[in-house]
């Protein structure tokens, strides 16, 4: 399974491979992207069984490319991993066809449960 | 200091207490001194039509340090300042989160920024210091502030 983490912080995308790790996963291949469009090229190189996106991001930010993703008709299982999540963020992700939202600080069994949603 | 948030400062130690138990891995402690002398800073905007929040952490270089190597379970002698920088950032934008999450919705929060020097404020135009939580974590002082635009 290849899992793609979209964090323009590299500590947070260690902390979130580690908690996928512990969640269950640890036999994932893991690839990530800084920004949107480091994702878009992440993905023109092997799709992502499912992808986890941060929210606030430079240059592309997370809801743009899941916003972009949609309106090209291009299909990935995805979600959010971000600090923001108001009633208004939750629906526009889902609307975007986000598959979960989890908030940080998030603990591995929050993780498990979101991934086994989108996985299932 | 005046505290016109719809937050109070035990909101504040709770949200502190979620981020670093779930998180950075290390003890955070009550505390009664805010960091002096070399200090690292890392705020977030949160953002209204009307109004202004500014959430920031403020620490000493060396426990930024061990705060980061928490954050990657790595010993604080092989972090280097840029992972240092981005964890430190992190924990604000954190932080930031859980403060946006007890205000009203349609405030838009920024990405964090982090400042170093000696005896460094954050210093905002419109905004004034509403909150200050102080906390010991190994061994040394970090505080969590809220800053708002009366």
């Amino acid at each position: 399974m290849k899992i793609l983490v979209v964090d323009d912080s590299k500590v947070m995308r260690s902390i979130i491979i580690r908690t996928i790790k512990h969640a269950g996963y640890a036999d994932a291949v893991f690839a990530e992207a800084g920004n949107g469009i480091e994702a878009l090229k992440a993905m023109r190189e092997g799709q992502p069984d499912v992808m986890l996106l941060d929210w606030n991001m430079p240059d592309l930010n997370g809801i743009d490319l899941a916003e972009k993703l949609k309106g090209a008709g291009i299909k990935v299982k995805f979600g959010f991993v971000t600090t923001e999540t108001s009633d208004a963020m939750r629906q526009r992700a889902m609307e975007a066809g986000a598959l979960f939202l989890v908030a940080k600080p998030f603990t591995p069994e929050g993780m498990q449960a979101a991934l086994a949603k989108a996985l299932a | 200091m005046s505290n016109p948030l719809p937050i109070a400062l035990a909101d504040l130690s709770t949200i502190a207490d979620e981020t670093w138990s779930t998180v950075i891995n290390l003890p955070l402690e009550p505390g009664s001194a805010v960091p002096v002398g070399n200090v690292l800073i890392s705020c977030v905007q949160i953002i209204y039509p009307t109004t202004t929040y500014v959430v920031a952490i403020s620490a000493g270089p060396e426990l930024a340090a061990k705060l980061a190597a928490g954050m990657l379970m790595m010993s604080p002698e092989e972090v280097g300042e840029q992972d240092r920088n981005d964890a430190f950032g992190e924990i604000a934008n954190i932080l930031g989160g859980g403060v946006k999450a007890r205000l009203p919705e349609v405030g838009s929060m920024s990405m964090p920024v982090v400042i170093s020097g000696t005896d460094v404020t954050v210093k905002h135009p419109k905004c004034v210091l509403a909150l200050c939580a102080c906390h010991t974590c190994a061994g040394s002082p970090l505080a969590i502030s809220v800053y708002h635009q009366e």
